[in-house]
């Protein structure tokens, strides 16, 4: 229903989704948190990023959905140098990226339905061509019955599937969630992060931060490690 | 079951409606309607009142005859007015007697008892008809040949006054309508800037799920537009009521300055108004906020 329309240059490159090269980042004057950071996810990789609480996963992710500006270095996204484009790109770049931060990030005084179809009002999207989508996706993810529920109602978890649910709802190229699992038992990240694995099963790319290994283990995935500001264990070689 | 929880769901609007002391602005914005609808009242009123003056003023007329001699004076003024009558048939001409001809020159005789001998010109007051030619200046000569001598005041000076003063209330009311307008205005911006801060979490969302800043700029006109128009509503409701009120037999007696009255088509010039002041809070709600989020975006 929702068609992605992909855009000349997209086509004629290759299937990096994000790139970093030589990346560096700092706040204000202070000193680098992340330096020479080289990274590459391709198309339908599943991506865990990893390392100590301070790291700079969120600082990392935050870079991937242009909420922050590098210091230095390139950053390209669906193979646009996103220093280089016009906002117009940005926007539609942003199109193809659902978030899942944290603190969630819902609205409060939206109902679980209509922060879920935030990214499809935003896009102007008609009503009543996605009603039916979100219900679907609400009942997937278990909040069928809290579609009408206000944020401050809901659990942690129930808070974080509807996080989720909106972050996916648009069909995104790449998903990036920082420490899904935060507030959740053992039961709840399990079946959240069958729920990142069918996602990707269907071609998306995914890119998630925790600071929880045994979250990591058992995955057929990537691993990317950030330690002492730098990422290790890229894959950045092997996509060669 | 599943088309009916679907037609259950609620369509909030996107910026939460009770922010930012969503009740103090509309009051705020109310008041400042409320004096706009006075201002514009007054000088539709004004003008009105002017014209209407002037057009008395106009089409009227005073002739004084400067007899002494009692008899003569009489004598004179029957011919004046059967000399008026032939040549203004169907105006409305009435010679004064001796005690409103003494009301019309006291503002420059004074109040003071007047002596009984003091000779007082007569005075024929004229009234003039539609039909008739509303030119004097042949009357004087008409007369003269009769023995007459006559004074014509056709009121020119009177209405030139009235002119200049009418002219100097409508630019003094529009000044403060421009005034009254530039502070919706003023309140306007300011209550964008300080919703853009107090919904600086649902911006950011919105910006984070791809909003354009169009898009968020139209969320805050639409807001500005639909509080402009029911603070209008409320300010124009509230001082059309004063208007009319001021405007009763009741209240005339107590005021001093004439009250207006009010006509019919008075409504459609505030409703234009209402919805002039709501675009005046959208426009610039819009231009504030597009001009707030285009900095952001240079900052990231
Ligand atoms: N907005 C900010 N301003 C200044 N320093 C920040 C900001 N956000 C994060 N930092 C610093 O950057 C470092 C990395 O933070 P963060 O990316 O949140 O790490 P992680 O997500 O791995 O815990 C920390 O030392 C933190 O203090
Ligand atoms: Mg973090």
């Amino acid at each position: 229903m929702f068609k992605k329309k992909k855009s000349k240059v997209q086509i004629a490159l290759n299937n990096e989704v994000v790139r970093f090269e030589r990346l560096g980042l700092r706040y204000g004057r202070g000193p680098e948190i992340l330096s020479d950071v080289d990274m590459c996810l391709n198309k339908g990789s599943f991506n865990f990023l990893t390392g100590p609480s301070g790291a700079g996963k969120s600082s990392l992710l935050k870079l991937c959905y242009m909420d922050l500006k590098q210091s230095r270095g390139l950053i390209s996204l669906f193979g646009n140098d996103i220093s280089s484009i016009s906002q117009k790109a940005k926007y539609s770049i942003k199109k193809r990226i659902g978030v899942i931060l944290q603190d969630f990030r819902l609205i409060d005084h939206l109902t679980v339905f209509e922060n879920v179809a935030l990214p499809l009002r935003v896009s102007g999207e008609k009503r009543r061509n996605y009603t039916k989508d979100i219900c679907e996706l609400l009942q997937w993810v278990g909040l069928g019955d809290r579609m009408d529920a206000l944020p401050k109602t809901l659990s942690g978890g129930e808070k974080q599937r509807a996080a989720i649910a909106r972050a996916i709802i648009s069909k995104p190229d790449l998903i990036i969630a920082d420490e899904p699992t935060g507030n959740v038992d053992e039961v709840m990240s399990k079946r959240l992060l069958k729920l990142f694995i069918e996602m990707n099963r269907s071609g998306t790319t995914i890119l998630i931060a925790t600071h929880d290994k045994k979250l990591v283990k058992g995955i057929n995935a990537n691993i990317l490690n950030i330690e002492n500001g730098t990422l290790i264990n890229t894959n950045f070689n092997s996509s060669f | 079951m599943q088309d009916k929880s679907i037609k259950k769901l609620t369509s909030n609007p996107l910026l939460d409606p009770n922010s930012n002391n969503a009740r103090s602005l509309v009051f705020t914005l109310s008041i400042v309607a409320y004096l706009a609808t006075i201002a514009l009242l007054f000088s539709v009123t004004m003008n009105r009142m002017s014209t209407s003056w002037n057009s008395a003023l106009e089409n009227s007329a005073t002739i004084q005859i400067l007899v002494e001699n009692p008899t003569l004076r009489e004598v004179q003024v029957e011919i004046t007015f059967k000399n008026l009558k032939e040549n203004y048939p169907n105006s409305e001409i009435t010679v004064l007697d001796k005690k409103k001809s003494l009301d019309m020159l006291k503002p420059w005789l004074g109040n003071f008892n007047l002596p009984d001998d003091l000779p007082i010109p007569a005075l024929i007051s004229i009234n003039f008809a539609e039909e008739d030619n509303k030119d004097l200046t042949y009357i004087s000569a008409a007369l003269k040949n009769e023995g007459v001598i006559v004074e014509i005041d056709d009121h020119t000076r009177w209405s030139d006054q009235v002119k200049k003063s009418a002219i100097a209330l409508k630019v003094g009311s529009t000044a403060l309508l421009i005034l009254i307008f530039s502070i919706a205005i003023f309140i306007s911006n300011y209550a964008t800037k300080s919703a853009l801060l107090a919904q600086k979490n649902i911006i950011n969302i919105l910006l984070q799920v791809g909003a354009k800043n169009i898009f968020i700029s139209k969320l805050f006109i639409k807001q500005a537009g639909i509080r402009g128009l029911i603070s209008g509503l409320y300010g124009v409701s509230l001082g059309y009521f004063t208007m009319v009120i001021m405007s009763t037999e009741r209240m005339k007696e107590v005021f001093i300055i004439p009250i207006p009255n009010f006509y019919w088509p008075d409504i459609i010039y505030l409703l234009l108004f209402i919805i002039g002041f709501s675009i005046n809070c959208s426009i610039s709600a819009g231009l504030t906020s597009m001009n707030i989020l285009s900095k952001k975006r240079r900052r990231r």
